[in-house]
């Protein structure tokens, strides 16, 4: 219960900060897809059943808050989680190559499947713009993983550290009960 | 039976996960709302966070802005008195040339917006997968605000409410890829429709071919469809080309407004003086 508050709580912060981000940005687009880092994180730390369900509720929530595709970015954000979380259950480990490789890739993935939704169940296509805000994209992303997933990291740990002291030290694993 | 789902777990997870985003996908392009209520919960949840970071970021650039940035203000004051001169004296004509107006205007029955209601808001929040041309105001139902209203500026057009919980409403922009307005060129009265594309500029179609426009031209609502009143700024006209065996000229519409970079903007809440087709037969 207590980690799903914590990843409740970062998934809010994190929509806060990216519907204003253009407060800091002079409006242009140049602010990285924390939704998707925090798939990758869910991936990373609890596999591919934490990650698909953390991506998912991610992107669900960054649904909520767009208008008119409710249920791409659940897909596109579930499917990052549950596919960083099937390699690092079998293929690679957390390591700062590794955060970077998936940061260029599941950004070009991400965009990729949203592109294919909308292009399947809709009658617009031009969705997800040029080839050059892909790779905005991509450097934006790989710019902001290595300390977002710091941060994430800590504050997840920090919560549950937190409520350890306060109730006793009863704790179960972090990523046991997701 | 929990050797056999262990076995394909990943399958299982993977196609609860299509299914759930593929139905909810496919209900909302049908215009269905079922999550309403949650949608609706985050962004009132969102809004006061969101208002207190426009708020601290308006003020650091305020500070910024009037105290120190301050270079070539005198050159500027200059600049504006002599500009000012020059339009209070064209004002007074224009003022003239209102007046006269208005005469014929009320003797054609035009539709006016002088008795529009409005509500000013602040832009509080952008979408935040930068998919689609969306802003979020915060003003909400709370204000009076509806679905499906124009969004100005004092330059013209925005864009349209989508979405309204209690304190928050989403605008499409008219930039966006599923936005469309029904424009006239306010020059030579040549019809066309700007559809938006997701770039900052607007695709301009079904212009005639044998249409008088220029560069430059500026391009003003028509009023058709129903959503924006006639006689609203849209943008002005650029790049027309004439293609070959088409029946239309391609062109772009540069908004009036730079989007990326609005602060404020109107929402008009009616009653609004919309031409309706068919309206008129009607009566």
């Amino acid at each position: 219960m207590r980690l799903l508050a914590a990843y409740g709580a970062i998934i809010f912060a994190a929509l806060v900060i990216q519907t204003t981000a253009f407060n800091f940005t002079f409006g242009s687009p140049l602010w990285p897809d924390l939704t998707l880092i925090i798939a990758i994180h869910g991936g990373l730390r609890h596999g591919m059943s934490g990650g698909v369900r953390l991506g998912a509720a991610a992107g669900l929530a960054e649904d909520l808050l767009s208008y008119g595709a409710t249920g791409a970015n659940t897909l596109t954000k579930g499917l990052t989680g549950f596919i960083v979380g099937k390699l690092r259950e079998s293929y690679i480990n957390d390591s700062n190559m590794a955060r970077g490789v998936l940061a260029v890739g599941a950004t070009v993935a991400d965009h990729i499947v949203y592109s294919l939704v909308i292009r399947t169940f809709s009658d617009y296509s031009a969705l997800s713009g040029s080839l050059g805000a892909l790779v905005v994209a991509i450097m934006m992303n790989l710019a902001f993983i290595f300390p977002a997933l710091r941060m994430i990291n800590r504050t997840v740990e920090w919560a549950g550290n937190l409520w350890k002291d306060d109730f006793g030290g009863h704790s179960k694993p972090w990523g046991a009960g997701l | 039976m929990n050797d056999y789902l262990k076995k394909y777990q990943d399958l299982i997870i993977l196609a609860a996960l299509l299914a759930v985003s593929v139905s909810m996908f496919l209900s909302a392009a049908k215009g269905k709302k079922t999550l309403n209520f949650l949608e609706r919960a985050l962004m009132t949840a969102t809004s006061p966070f969101q208002d207190a970071i426009g708020w601290t970021a308006e003020s650091v650039s305020g500070v910024w802005r009037d105290y120190i940035f301050l270079v070539g203000v005198r050159e500027d004051n200059q600049r504006l008195r002599r500009t000012l001169d020059k339009l209070a004296f064209e004002n007074a004509l224009i003022l003239e040339r209102l007046k006269s107006y208005q005469r014929l205007d009320d003797l054609l029955t035009f539709p006016s917006l002088d008795n529009v209601s409005f509500e000013a808001a602040r832009v509080i929040g952008r979408d935040p997968s930068n998919r689609v041309r969306m802003i979020t105001l915060n003003k909400g139902s709370r204000s009076g605000v509806g679905e499906n209203m124009p969004v100005v500026t004092h330059r013209g057009i925005v864009g349209r409410t989508v979405s309204v919980s209690a304190t928050q409403t989403k605008v499409l922009l008219i930039t966006d890829v599923r936005s469309a307005v029904d424009g006239i060129a306010q020059e030579t009265r040549d019809s066309l429709v700007a559809a938006g594309d997701n770039s900052p500029e607007l695709e301009v179609k079904y212009l005639s071919f044998g249409a008088q426009v220029k560069e430059g031209d500026m391009v003003i609502s028509s009023g058709l469809g129903g959503v924006f009143p006639k006689g609203l700024l849209t943008g002005t006209l650029h790049e027309i080309k004439q293609s070959s065996g088409s029946l239309f000229l391609t062109a772009r519409l540069r908004p009036v407004e730079d989007f990326s970079r609005l602060e404020e903007a109107l929402i008009l809440k009616g009653p609004l003086p919309v031409n309706v087709p068919g309206e008129e037969e009607a009566k």
